[in-house]
């Protein structure tokens, strides 16, 4: 990799919900104030992703205020039926991303893929129309818009606002197919947002870490992958 | 931060007050972990060796008690889990077979000694315990206190079925003992912080599950059963609970619960019991809803659900003007913010259940304990008007009852008035939560006033025959607090509209108003001359007036005629002051077809207040007359008395 290749981008929103693990279990979905990086890395991934590359969030920007609303919602049950529950969700949200790719060094078969232009520019394209596949911001029902943007440009609501603490947050899992090791991790990490700017650790800098369970990469080979020269 | 690491926080730091009751013993006490709050109904006191002195009924006021409990114990529905320490008859008592005929009514005597023994054989365990322990053993509870005349046999010698003891049966009573030994003061086990302690360390030594809990962030002991209990003694809903046996809530990359979140054990405890000490301390309940502020370090907020009146520690003065009311303000504000520190941290935080099972936050904000207090500042100085339908104690009559007097003061109304002012007090539960909920953004985080909340009690208000006297003077009050608010937000410019009348106010629907109060003046005072007491034509048409107030004007007018004929030369002044103001309408304003703006009931209020203000007077003055009068008669007397 030659350079830092990085994308910066825009998302926002009437709702989101970065669900809180610790209500989520039970039913009673509450957001966290700030998005994850693992829900921001998955926007980015719906922008544009290749097994070829990881995509690192370096920082996010929060442009308003953090509002909630609570909804009462009828989920579904697998015995069938509803049941009633209440939901927080952000509502009118605006983030600024800052992120960079990374070769997936687990993955040599793809080597020849590596091509730090190509990617670049399809992902700064990608951007500029809106992502390849549809957006949302943490939960499915939340969805998201994305546009280019200069990373902190315009005023935000948090401009001179100080240190906002966090806690320990979710961060994000380390997938077997990003790590090489076979196994699902879980990431905490405590967060800290200075006037409006959240800066991301990287997932390896992570030190509160519980494994979850055993998990094998995902296989690419030539029975679902195909290169351009085929087509 | 978390809300569950912010409540422990707050744990952490009021450790002082764990197990203390309030002055009065209603509030319950912050619980130690690994304890819980039970109605006992009997009272069993040993002393020291583990010997029976005696036994006596609770009365009602007396019941709550803390007990120690396991997990099991605490979430047991069915089954058999006996509580640590004290619990019902079939578990603590070892004769209760003998007495009552139930399948299994060993096992449960058996499961809970030997819970107990290992407590007791632990080098965690106290005397008290242990003499609780020694005295269960003999097997001849339910035989004491029968020959204590506690409980009731029957001719079978069982004990008598259909005998209340508490709100249940006398063998479903629940017991609690008191150790009474040479030289030591408290003799109430429930009471004692050693015994707390003694089981809290033993019951934390037996924990065996390690893992990372999601809040510390540290590898300690979890727990998977969380307390409910968390809005009220009686509330099976619960903050954390795993779900996905039934609902999609995680399943996907995980198998089971424990792999979705972890939290530990002292975590939950800790977080559960101050969150419930906090609800039941200064929580502000509706129904189903709790809503709650507090500070992590135990620091005195100002009661922000309430209106402001209750901001103020001291009486109010007699005559407030907005001014002065804006200094009261502050100097609470002060007063407040003197108790906070620069760091102090503030929350507040909702929870509401839509089913019985799951309590939901459905608010949250973190907030510095000064932005707190601006905030609340902003609210309670924006959404003001001079109200008079607070009631407040003043004495007590001759025979001893309290008496009751109306407030006047100037302040914001509560979100429950509010609630009250828009939808009356027929509206459902959930429109009433709805509606709290609604408020709670606009006085935390200063969102604007939604204006279906405004509009609804303006029309509420402008049906004056649908409501009682009292009922309308109160929601007129509340509604114009409303529509200033919503005036003083609205895009941005910061419109003030005055509490008095303001006689340059060119706005039309302003003025239309002050047209149908003086209307209403000059029918009241024609009525009054008369001796008659009937509704005026203007409360009568004033919904028809907010909607077309050129034609309906014309109405009123024509039936205004015949008082003005009876009033004659009295009616003068009002009926310049009715040219007076019609004149300052233009043609077209006046003749438009628009309906009025809510805007119309802060014009028609202050001319009224205007008319209100001068008939006081004249009355006080008559009063002073009087008193004049009577003075000089007796001064005429007095040279004869002497």
């Amino acid at each position: 990799m030659e350079r830092e290749n990085r994308v910066e981008f825009k998302v926002n929103g009437r709702y989101a919900l970065f669900s809180d693990p610790i209500n989520r279990v039970g039913g009673e979905k509450i957001s966290y104030q700030v998005p994850t990086y693992q829900a921001l890395k998955g926007i980015l991934e719906s922008v544009y992703w290749k097994p070829t590359l990881i995509w690192i969030i370096d920082e996010v920007r929060v442009m308003n205020l953090i509002k909630t609303q609570s909804q009462g919602i009828r989920p579904v049950n697998y015995s069938g039926g509803n049941t009633l529950s209440i939901y927080t969700y952000l509502t009118n949200v605006e983030y600024q991303v800052r992120a960079h790719f990374e070769w997936n060094l687990h993955r040599p078969n793809l080597e020849q893929d590596r091509n730090e232009n190509k990617h670049y520019i399809i992902a700064n394209r990608m951007i500029k129309c809106g992502g390849r596949r549809d957006i949302f911001l943490g939960t499915r029902e939340c969805q998201g818009y994305v546009e280019p943007c200069r990373f902190g440009e315009g005023e935000g609501a948090y401009d001179h606002y100080g240190t906002l603490s966090f806690g320990l947050m979710f961060h994000g899992f380390d997938y077997p197919d990003e790590t090489g090791k076979g196994k699902l991790v879980v990431r905490l990490w405590k967060a800290e947002m200075k006037d409006g700017y959240l800066k991301f650790i990287r997932p390896e800098e992570c030190t509160v870490k519980r494994e979850l369970s055993a998990m094998r990469p995902k296989k690419f080979d030539e029975t679902n992958f195909s290169e351009l020269a085929e087509l | 931060m978390g809300w569950i690491h912010k409540l422990y926080d707050t744990y952490e730091n009021c450790q002082a007050e764990v197990g203390m009751a309030g002055p009065d013993g209603q509030v319950m006490p912050l619980l130690p972990i690994g304890h819980s709050t039970q109605n006992a109904q009997i009272e069993v006191i040993l002393n020291g060796e583990g010997n029976f002195r005696s036994a006596k009924v609770l009365d009602k006021e007396e019941t709550v008690t803390i007990i120690p409990v396991t997990e099991d114990s605490a979430t047991r529905s069915s089954g058999i889990a006996p509580h640590p320490l004290c619990d019902k008859l079939q578990y603590v008592a070892g004769d209760y077979i003998d007495y009552v005929t139930k399948k299994n009514g060993r096992e449960f005597f058996t499961k809970y000694m030997e819970q107990l023994e290992d407590w007791c054989g632990s080098v965690y365990s106290h005397p008290k315990v242990r003499a609780v322990f020694n005295y269960l053993k003999k097997e001849s509870l339910i035989g004491d206190l029968i020959s204590q005349k506690i409980l009731v046999c029957d001719d079978k010698g069982l004990l008598a079925k259909g005998v209340k003891m508490g709100a249940g049966e006398q063998s479903d009573a629940f017991i609690r003992f008191r150790v009474e030994t040479e030289g030591e003061e408290e003799s109430a086990v429930w009471l004692d912080p050693q015994v707390y302690e003694s089981y809290i360390n033993y019951y934390l030594s037996r924990q065996k599950e390690i893992d990372l809990c999601y809040v510390r962030g540290q590898t300690i002991p979890c727990s998977d059963k969380h307390p409910a209990k968390v809005r009220n003694t009686g509330d099976k809903s619960k903050l954390i609970s795993a779900n996905d046996t039934v609902g999609f809530t995680f399943r996907g990359r995980f198998n089971d619960k424990s792999q979705a979140v972890r939290v530990g054990y002292e975590t939950t405890q800790k977080g559960h019991n101050a969150l419930r000490w906090l609800i039941d301390r200064q929580g502000y309940k509706n129904g189903d809803q709790a809503i709650v502020a507090w500070g992590t370090k135990n620091q005195f907020l100002p009661p922000f659900l309430n209106d402001t009146e209750d901001f103020f520690p001291e009486e109010p003065p007699s005559v407030a003007t907005e001014k002065e009311f804006a200094q009261r303000l502050n100097k609470a504000i002060v007063g407040y913010g003197c108790e906070l520190d620069t760091k102090a941290e503030i929350v507040i935080m909702g929870l509401d259940a839509a089913t019985v099972g799951r309590l939901a936050i459905t608010y949250y904000r973190e907030l510095d304990g000064w932005d707190f207090l601006n905030r609340i500042k902003a609210w309670h100085s924006s959404c003001i008007w001079k109200h008079s339908y607070k009631k407040v104690p003043d004495g007590f009559n001759e025979k001893g009852k309290p008496n009751f007097k109306y407030l006047t003061f100037i302040g914001a109304p509560s979100p429950r008035e509010i609630t009250w002012a828009a939808y009356g007090d027929k509206a459902s539960d959930k429109l009433k939560k709805a509606t709290v909920e609604r408020l709670l953004p606009c006085i935390i985080d200063g969102a604007r006033l939604p204006y279906d909340l405004v509009s609804s009690a303006v029309n509420l208000v402008s049906n004056p025959l649908g409501l009682e006297n009292w009922e309308w003077e109160k929601a007129l009050t509340i509604t114009c607090a409303l529509i200033r608010k919503y005036r003083y937000d609205k895009s941005g410019k910061k419109e003030v509209w005055e509490m008095s009348l303001d006689e340059n106010q060119k706005d039309r629907s302003y003025l239309f108003g002050r047209l149908l109060a003086i209307a209403q003046q000059i029918e009241e005072y024609a009525l009054y001359t008369t001796g008659e007491k009937r509704v005026t034509n203007a409360e009568r048409l004033m919904h028809q007036f907010k909607i077309h107030p050129y034609k309906t004007w014309g109405i009123i007018i024509d039936k205004l005629r015949p008082y003005l004929d009876r009033l004659g030369s009295k009616a003068a002044f009002l009926t310049e002051l009715l040219t007076q103001v019609n004149a300052m309408l233009p043609f077209e304003e006046f003749t438009s077809r628009d309906k009025l703006q809510d805007s119309y009931i802060l014009g028609y209020y202050c001319q009224r207040e205007v008319f209100m203000e001068e008939r006081k007077q004249r009355r006080e003055e008559k009063q002073k007359k009087k008193l004049a009068n009577v003075t000089e008669r007796e001064n005429e007397h007095e040279p004869i008395d002497k």
